[in-house]
């Protein structure tokens, strides 16, 4: 029947502008300002959803969003509170977890006959036995219970934005206290910013006979002295720092306050009694919400019971929309026995108060008006029972953050509920939980088998974990708890309150779909070339232009060229840059010339190996050192660290981005570098590891001739900003040598044929030098130095474990990380493998107990679930002397 | 050539070369109809489409060319008119430069200070522009006092004032993300991108 | 962990630019014994309380800094750039 009134003053509809959506198919006719819930009760429909487990009718109940009774699935996007959310044209409505649809559901049997097999716990229980079936049972279960269905396919629809401000003082909640706080912050000089969640503020008074007025003339007020009214707006949550996040349309806006002013005002409670699930029986504010916000008659016939003001005002609303109320009980007056409630249908049809029954078609319930402290409770507010009033109010509220009106506990003296109203005589069902579907016999049942404390009988009977979060169920659960086992309600006291306040989605926490990405300046020409990208850590380097093993060929036959830039580098100069580098790596540099290059590995102070790279001394006072690709910002941070402590006189500069890197190496790079440098390249005056400046292709240019892919070759490092420039220069000139770009596979295979080892790849963060095969490094004759300590007393104990290469005799490719077995056990792994043509076997690393250190002795590797032996070898795969690399 | 004279794009030497200097940015800015110039050996975005229009809200303008200069142990100030000092710590500082001085602008600075490093190739400049410069920052950066070093957009970087908006700062092999985020930023504010000749005069110096 | 924490460079600033190597410990001054090697490495006091901690300044001004941090709430009471021989940090 249709219970649309006629035009009243402040109603929230538009008569003028109709909208159509569909619900379950058919079409329902609303207004502008209608809710899709308000719209389709204003039609008649009061059954909105199916519950949880039982698969109950259900109906409105809140008509705020709190509970779950009026969830349904919206444009294909699920768990939408019909209640609450704006009416859209053309839109289709479909209710979820049915079988069947919300009015005709087939899983009502649940309701009929599941009971005895859906107690709390039931999954293991009556689903325990026999265990091979659970993957059926669990099917089942999965479909006969839920919310609503996600689509897989789901895109990200629309724009969403986050954006960051500050303010002084921040008020959450605009009914009348929140908005009376913010003007007087205004009125005293700070700069105030308020969030609402209605469209516009307001909060209680808007529920009240005497009209939208008084709140607009508060809000109106408020904008004359400055306050910044954000609404419809929810705050998230309160985080470390007064960081408040407020979803604001598809804005997330990450407010930073001074002082946070809790208004969220109170929760109302319903009361617990057989048949309050039916529909029909509903909060106070649901029916003043359905009256004047959209002109809805909620029933014809009300009794209303409630434990404080909000009856009078109720009464009051409903009888100005025509309802006949047939009874009124003030619990602060009368406290009955018993309260039953009977339906048909799953519809309120009369209420039986002490055995006196009243026929209605609505029943406006509520008890005790709970704080709403969440927000407090984030911020760390303690929260205690309060005897007197029945409800729980912040007590210790840390500094920062403030409670004013009912959130602070401000509200007057209510009744004091039955924690249950069935008495003893009644078998129907009474619920605590109306979103997971749990009743005061589930609660008292949990408790009896020994599920006493409020966390784990939470976790147990799932109370207050569906979708209202313990908003309707929280108060009432705890004093049914209390009332059955004996104990003070602030003895059981509360479970976490924990963010989010209220449901946001992940497009909104998400914001912009970007992603940083670090890119080299040849990026470009690296497609251009054909080459497939991949990621190092945050950067894209080219994998392969194509066959990898080309590329290898390439380089070993002709001349390749390889963009370096992602390396990171670092200028350390000053008086004391020899004395500081002495004393951060293992290495010595006291005695390196100007214009000399050395490999250097760094270690922490527990001589595990973090970073490699060469060092190149271009003055006395000024080294150019290089890290790995990951490793730019750590080391940076890692030289400023000790130097912070050590006082030397230094300055570090990351110059990473600033200049690009080429490599590049073959039998025929000299040649082509003759072509684009204006210094002589020969043998004599450029020897391997020199460091020399000069122009390449005009492009001022330091190069380092150094021999990571283990043929001849020179880095050149030079402005990033000429990139594409000077790798189009050499790839112009190389043409004539055939030279081919190569990229990060081949350059794997290359350095592999050299036993180069990949920090990070070939080490974890247990390595040392001296297992990891590099003793030279370490020059334990000079003074202290980072990770020296770890060295020696690695070295007293003996070496464990070594990293050795080694060849396998098979066709199959183990995996990186793969076992090696000694004696049935696992005594090592292979850290690197790769097939090699010009070694014409499978090569690799791998960790080997030492004793396997031997050139030519032989371990076991398992590789795809067989043994296969390899051969051990301390020498480079390819060119061992280092001929091709010195020449 | 000295120590660090490889670190100085300005050093090019005059041979059969003409090294030209490019912006990570580039591929986005020619997708956007970008007409491109070259300037002092610098391929410069110098107009878009549309930049009036965009310059009502929040224009955003690559200006690559500008030299930067990493300054430790400061002395005295340049002398120059058109370049910016940020002092970043008591002991380190950055200075902006217009690319015609940069070169007379380090000389001078190596006198006094500790060291001098041409960082002009490792960090990218974008300049925001507009009367709603200000709204549009607080949708990339929480930083909210100027000159400030922190983050933006997600990476680190530098924020300066100009005249009618923001100078940012950052590592330039961020520039194609970065360059994204802000137009991506800019759509609801009905901004885009300016180019280098769009910048109303007086804004930078 | 969304606190704020005053670089004594740059004033309050969201804990997301920084880096920490954590509580501010003893080096032993010479080749320690095993046992206070190991100590040094991986024991810490742990404390639930205020402690001192090195912190770096990573995606702002780049300044590392000492801390004093109350590890129960994450209130930051001080921060003070350490002495140097050098004098002016």
């Amino acid at each position: 029947m249709v219970s649309r009134l006629r035009a009243r003053e402040d109603e929230r509809i538009d008569r003028g502008r109709p909208v159509t959506f569909t619900f379950d198919g058919t079409a329902v006719r609303g207004f502008e300002g209608d809710t899709f819930g308000s719209a389709m009760y204003a039609e008649g429909r009061r059954v909105f959803s199916r519950s949880f487990k039982y698969h109950r009718p259900r109906g409105l109940v809140c008509c705020a969003g709190q509970c779950a009774n009026c969830m349904a699935t919206v444009d294909g996007r699920p768990n939408v509170r019909l209640c609450v959310e704006p009416i859209r044209e053309g839109a289709d409505v479909n209710g979820q977890n049915v079988l069947g649809s919300v009015d005709r559901d087939f899983l009502s049997a649940v309701d009929r006959f599941a009971g005895p097999f859906t107690p709390p716990g039931f999954y293991y229980k009556t689903f325990i036995r026999p265990r091979r079936l659970w993957p059926l049972y669990e099917k089942l279960l999965r479909n006969a219970a839920g919310l609503g269905k996600l689509n897989p396919e789901a895109t990200r629809e629309g724009r969403f934005e986050k954006e960051h401000r500050s303010v002084d003082v921040l008020v959450v909640g605009g009914g009348s206290e929140g908005l009376q706080a913010a003007i007087e912050a205004a009125q005293a000089g700070s700069s105030v910013a308020l969030v609402d969640d209605g469209p516009e503020p307001g909060g209680a008074l808007l529920l009240t006979e005497s009209g939208d007025e008084p709140a607009r003339a508060l809000a109106n007020k408020a904008r004359e002295v400055g306050v910044e009214l954000l609404c419809p707006a929810r705050a998230v949550g309160v985080y470390e720092g007064n960081l408040v996040p407020i979803e604001y349309d598809n804005v997330l806006i990450r407010m930073r306050a001074t002082e946070i002013v809790v208004a969220a005002g109170v929760v109302e409670q319903p009361l617990v009694f057989p048949g309050n699930d039916l529909v029909g029986v509903m909060l106070p504010g649901a029916a003043s919400r359905l009256v004047r916000f959209w002109s809805i008659k909620p029933g014809e016939r009300a009794v209303v019971i409630t434990a404080d003001d909000s009856g009078a005002r109720a009464v009051e609303t409903l009888k100005a929309a025509g309802v006949r109320v047939a009874a009124t009980v003030d619990l602060r007056a009368t406290m009955p026995e018993t309260i039953v409630a009977s339906g048909k249908k799953g519809r309120v049809t009369g209420v039986s108060i002490d055995g006196d029954s009243v026929r209605c078609d609505l029943v406006v319930a509520s008890g005790s008006p709970q704080p709403a402290h969440a927000l407090l409770s984030h911020a760390g507010a303690r929260v205690d029972y309060d005897a007197g009033r029945g409800v729980f109010v912040p007590v210790e509220v840390p500094d920062g953050i403030r409670a004013v009106g009912g959130a602070a506990g401000d509200v007057g003296q209510p009744g004091l509920p039955r924690p249950s109203f069935g008495g003893s005589g009644s078998k129907a069902k009474e619920f605590v939980c109306i979103c997971e579907d749990q009743t005061t016999k589930d609660l008292r049942y949990a408790h009896a088998e020994g599920y006493d404390s409020i966390e784990l009988s939470k976790r147990y009977t799932t109370v207050t974990m569906g979708p209202c979060q313990g908003r309707l169920c929280h108060l009432n659960s705890v004093r049914l708890y209390a009332e059955t086992s004996g104990t003070d309600e602030s003895l059981i006291g509360t479970t976490t309150a924990r963010p989010p306040w209220s449901p946001v989605s992940l497009e909104v926490l998400a914001g912009r779909p970007h992603e940083p990405a670090r890119r080299t300046s040849m990026h470009d020409r690296h497609k251009k070339l054909g080459a497939t990208m991949m990621w190092t850590g945050e950067w894209r380097r080219p994998y392969a232009y194509g066959d990898p093993a080309a590329e290898v060929r390439g380089v070993h036959e002709a001349v390749g060229i390889i963009d370096v830039s992602t390396l990171g580098k670092i200028l350390v100069s000053g008086r004391d840059a020899a004395t500081f580098l002495e004393r951060i790596y293992p290495n010595r540099f006291g005695d390196m010339a100007s214009g000399r290059i050395r490999y250097g590995v760094l270690t922490s102070d527990a001589g595990r190996i973090t970073d490699d790279g060469t060092i190149a001394r271009l003055a006395d006072d000024t080294f150019y050192v290089t890290t790995t690709s990951t490793g730019a910002g750590a080391v940076v941070e890692w030289f400023e660290w000790w130097n912070a402590i050590w006082g030397y006189e230094l300055d570090v500069v990351n110059v990473t981005g600033s200049l690009a890197a080429i490599n590049v190496a073959g039998p025929d790079a000299r040649a082509l570098m003759e072509r684009l440098v204006d210094i002589p390249v020969d043998a004599d005056s450029f020897r391997y590891l020199d460091a020399r400046q000069g122009h390449v292709a005009g492009v001022p240019s330091l190069l380092l001739r150094i021999g990571f892919v283990g043929e001849l070759g020179y880095e050149i490092h030079f402005p990033s900003v000429q990139g594409e420039f000077l790798l189009d220069a050499l790839v112009t000139e190389g043409a004539d040598f055939g030279a081919v770009p190569f990229g990060l596979e081949s350059q794997r295979v290359l350095r592999l044929e050299k036993a180069h080892i990949l920090v990070g790849q070939d080490t974890d963060s247990e390595s040392n030098l001296l297992e990891a095969s590099m003793p030279w490094i370490l020059k334990l004759d000079k003074g202290d130095f980072v990770g020296r300590w770890s060295a020696e007393q690695v070295k007293a104990r003996g070496l464990e474990t070594r990293l050795v290469g080694f060849r396998l005799k098979t066709d199959d490719l183990p995996v990186e990380g793969g076992q090696i077995v000694g004696d049935g056990q696992p005594v090592g792994r292979i850290t690197s493998v790769r097939r090699s043509e010009a070694a014409d076997a499978i090569i690799g690393l791998a960790w080997v107990p030492a004793d396997k250190a031997v050139e030519g002795a032989s371990f076991e590797a398992r590789v795809d679930g067989e043994l296969i032996p390899a051969e051990v070898t301390l020498e480079p795969f390819y060119d061992p002397d280092g001929e091709r690399l010195r020449s | 050539m000295s120590t660090l004279a490889f670190l100085s794009t300005d050093a090019t030497a005059d041979s059969r070369w003409t090294p030209i200097a490019r912006s990570p940015m580039q591929r986005q800015q020619r997708e956007r109809g970008a007409r491109f110039e070259t300037r002092h050996g610098w391929e410069l975005a110098v107009a878009f489409p549309n930049e009036s229009e965009m310059l009502e809200s929040v224009g955003i303008a690559e200006l690559p060319q500008f030299g930067k200069l990493d300054v430790r142990g400061a002395g005295a100030r340049p002398s120059a008119t058109r370049c910016t000092w940020y002092q970043m710590t008591p002991q380190r500082a950055l200075c902006i430069t217009d690319a015609t001085i940069t070169r007379s602008v380090r000389a001078e600075l190596q006198e006094s200070a500790r060291q001098v490093v041409d960082v002009s190739s490792g960090l990218g400049s974008v300049a925001l522009i507009g009367p709603r410069a200000g709204e549009f920052l607080r949708r990339i950066t929480e930083l909210e006092s100027f000159p400030a070093s922190g983050v933006v957009c997600e990476v680190h970087g530098h924020v300066l004032t100009i005249n009618g908006g923001f100078l940012l700062l950052f590592p330039q092999e961020y520039g194609h993300y970065l360059y994204e985020v802000l137009l991506d930023a800019a759509v609801p504010f009905d901004g885009g991108p300016i180019g280098v000749d769009g910048v109303p005069r007086g804004t930078i110096w | 962990m969304t606190f704020q924490v005053p670089c004594p460079n740059c004033g309050p600033r969201p804990v997301e630019e920084f880096t920490t190597t954590g509580e501010v410990r003893e080096r032993p001054v010479e080749s320690p014994s095993r046992r206070d090697l190991s100590h040094y490495i991986y024991f810490r006091r742990n404390a639930r309380g205020v402690q001192t901690e090195w912190w770096y300044h990573r995606f702002g001004c780049e300044l590392w800094f000492l801390a004093d941090r109350d590890t129960h709430d994450n209130r930051v009471l001080e921060t003070r750039l350490p002495t140097s021989s050098r004098g002016e940090w």
